[in-house]
């Protein structure tokens, strides 16, 4: 367990060093909340008034640590545009985001993994190459403009599908997975190709190891070696990618959500920007680079579980 | 030889294609094996021993630019005409085979006593608490201790040579006919190699199994196998019954090769004869003998023609200046 202590401080030395980062690019945005809030025509007393009162007049430090102290309590502060608690902004949009991550994540693995599998079975075959090509095709399309063309394609050309809005779960779920199909869709069409590539290349590795033979020689059927022999210690880097695109995905969420208006965290975040909310902002990206941080933690854990080799090392103490 | 041959090799060749050229690994071999008989396969590394058999039991098919060709005859049904589906069942069921490294041959994250069941529950249609109690009898019967405890842990826990006899239990789980030995001790620390080859010799006995026994040690040849093939660029070169190819040797090649061995009369510093020269690059071949260059027997007629296969009794070698029977 004493692995388990260390990761657990670094985990926490790398929330301070983000959080603080995070502190130091927003305070250096141009443009004033204050602006926003009293408008173009305010006098320099009212502006200094009111940064006196939201406490923008203190020095930076000062205010990150006041934050900080603060945001170790679950309290992120206040809007300083309409005062909601930034804490309860976040929880209210999350779970829209969180949906839309683990769809695309489950569309991008749904494809992903039976294409990598596929490929393999006769590497430079006619699957392979197509699937290559298709692979960096789609990695190479922006998602604004997949978003738009599948919009085009299953809400224009067909009506099958809604192009905005958001139903939430208590409308039905089928209403709910409506309106996240293409917004998932958007996101897990790109995701895949990658996913795909890792694991194909680890396959290929793997299917030349002598245990893979060994399995052959036993009699199993093609599809069998693959399945219980290859894919699992295949499929380490396939994990380590999936924990590291998570930041990607963050990225590309908020560029999602807003093409098909999903009241999700990105568009928190890009609202918050927008009118300046210094504290929303702060507020909204600590919580995703935690969130980040944590999943690419858990993925660390998850080695443990997929190879025992890893168990054995790091609990061997 | 006895009668009926288990196992009937005929002009098995394997050639892959690569940027250089086909390279042909296996270039026309042929041999029998009978019941309960042991055939050692002696060659230097890259003489085509391991490329020949796992060929011959469709290993080395799956990559792309291999071609095999020859009829392999295993219990009258040629093996290379059956199905897919058919000929996965001969192989899991009725031959069994050693990997060189227990290190690689072995599933790094599946746990031993599964894989050993693997087979059974596949092969022999045991349901998987029969499976996993004939695998705890097999690991007693390896000689590996606490087997119900080693069962249930992953190859890494384990030593070499207790992995090794691992990869022996999954072997013989469904009772082969036929096992194939590729360098089983090679991998292994010298002490280790003795028990796992007196293993495979009491298992081979116990169930009466053939066993091909591939190896580059004559030493290890000498002691185990009841005929011996010697490989050479590709091709039998000599072969014979044990006693035969080390009283008298035919082919240059494995009197070379026997000098080579340190003797314990020799005295102490005594330096080894090594063979002058290296194999051949098996993508240029020349049109004579493939030992030729490195051969101290060497006419003009050797560097022309290739020398086939020929037999004097059950002794057969292909030179065309054979050393002297008896000699």
């Amino acid at each position: 367990m004493h692995w388990l202590a260390r990761q657990l401080l670094r985990l926490v030395a790398v929330l301070f060093c983000v959080t603080l980062v995070t502190f130091l690019i927003v305070n250096i945005l141009p443009g004033d909340v204050t602006i926003v809030i009293l408008g173009t025509l305010a006098t320099p007393q009212d502006i200094a008034g009111l940064r006196a009162d939201l406490g923008l007049d203190r020095p930076m430090l000062v205010r990150y640590f006041d934050w900080l102290g603060s945001a170790l309590s679950g309290d992120l502060g206040r809007s300083y545009r309409n005062g909601e608690p930034v804490a309860q902004a976040i929880a209210d949009r999350l779970p829209v985001s969180l949906e839309l991550m683990v769809l695309a994540q489950l569309v991008a693995l749904g494809i992903a993994i039976p294409v990598a599998l596929l490929s393999v079975r006769k590497p430079g075959g006619w699957f392979d190459r197509i699937s290559a090509s298709a692979a960096f095709g789609f990695l190479a399309m922006p998602n604004f403009m997949l978003g738009i063309v599948l919009i085009y394609l299953f809400s224009v050309s067909f009506d099958l599908l809604p192009a905005t809005g958001f139903s939430p779960l208590s409308d039905g779920l089928w209403d709910n997975l409506e309106s996240m199909i293409l917004p998932a869709l958007t996101l897990g069409l790109i995701e895949w190709t990658v996913l795909m590539r890792v694991l194909r290349s680890d396959l290929l590795t793997t299917l030349k190891e002598d245990f893979i033979l060994l399995a052959r020689a036993k009699g199993l059927p093609p599809w069998r070696v693959l399945l219980q022999h290859a894919l699992r210690p295949s499929s380490f880097t396939l994990i380590t990618v999936l924990g590291l695109n998570i930041g990607g995905l963050i990225g590309g969420a908020v560029i999602v959500e807003q093409i098909f208006a999903l009241p999700g965290v990105g568009r928190l975040l890009l609202g918050g920007i927008f009118n300046r909310d210094l504290i929303l902002v702060q507020g909204t990206v600590s919580f995703i680079a935690a969130g980040f941080v944590i999943i690419n933690f858990l993925v660390d854990m998850l080695y443990a579980v997929l190879d025992p080799r890893v168990r054995h090392v790091r609990f061997r103490n | 030889m006895t009668n009926k041959p288990l196992l009937s090799v005929r002009d098995a060749r394997v050639g892959f294609t690569t940027v250089r050229g086909v390279v042909r690994a296996v270039d026309g071999v042929s041999f029998e094996l009978a019941e309960g008989r042991t055939l050692g396969i002696v060659g230097e590394s890259g003489s085509g021993k391991s490329v020949l058999v796992r060929s011959l039991i469709g290993l080395v098919s799956a990559t792309t630019g291999v071609e095999v060709e020859g009829q392999v005859v295993f219990e009258g049904r040629d093996l290379r005409k059956l199905s897919p589906a058919d000929f996965r069942r001969v192989l899991g069921s009725e031959i069994g085979i050693v990997f060189q490294d227990p290190m690689t041959s072995l599933n790094p994250v599946t746990k031993i006593g599964r894989q050993i069941g693997e087979g059974l529950r596949l092969n022999r249609g045991l349901d998987r608490a029969a499976a996993d109690r004939r695998a705890v009898e097999l690991l007693s019967e390896v000689g590996i201790p606490e087997p119900e405890r080693r069962a249930r842990q992953y190859p890494h826990e384990l030593s070499g040579g207790m992995r090794q006899r691992v990869a022996i239990a999954i072997a013989i789980a469904c009772a082969p006919k036929l096992l194939i030995a590729d360098e089983p001790t090679t991998a292994l620390d010298v002490t280790v190699q003795r028990q796992i080859l007196d293993l495979l010799q009491r298992e081979q006995r116990q169930r009466g199994m053939a066993m091909i026994l591939i190896t580059h040690d004559l030493g290890v040849a000498a002691s185990r196998a009841d005929d011996i093939m010697v490989m050479y660029a590709g091709r039998a070169v000599e072969a014979a019954s044990t006693r035969e190819i080390f009283r008298t040797p035919r082919m240059p090649y494995t009197e070379a090769l026997l000098r080579s061995l340190p003797r314990l009369s020799d005295r102490t510093h005594t330096r080894l004869t090594a063979i002058p020269g290296r194999p051949p690059d098996l993508a240029r071949r020349t049109g004579g003998c493939a030992f030729a260059p490195r051969c101290s027997y060497r006419t003009e007629r050797c560097d022309a023609e290739q020398p086939m296969l020929t037999r004097e009794g059950g002794h057969g070698f292909s030179c065309f200046h054979p050393l002297a029977n008896g000699a």
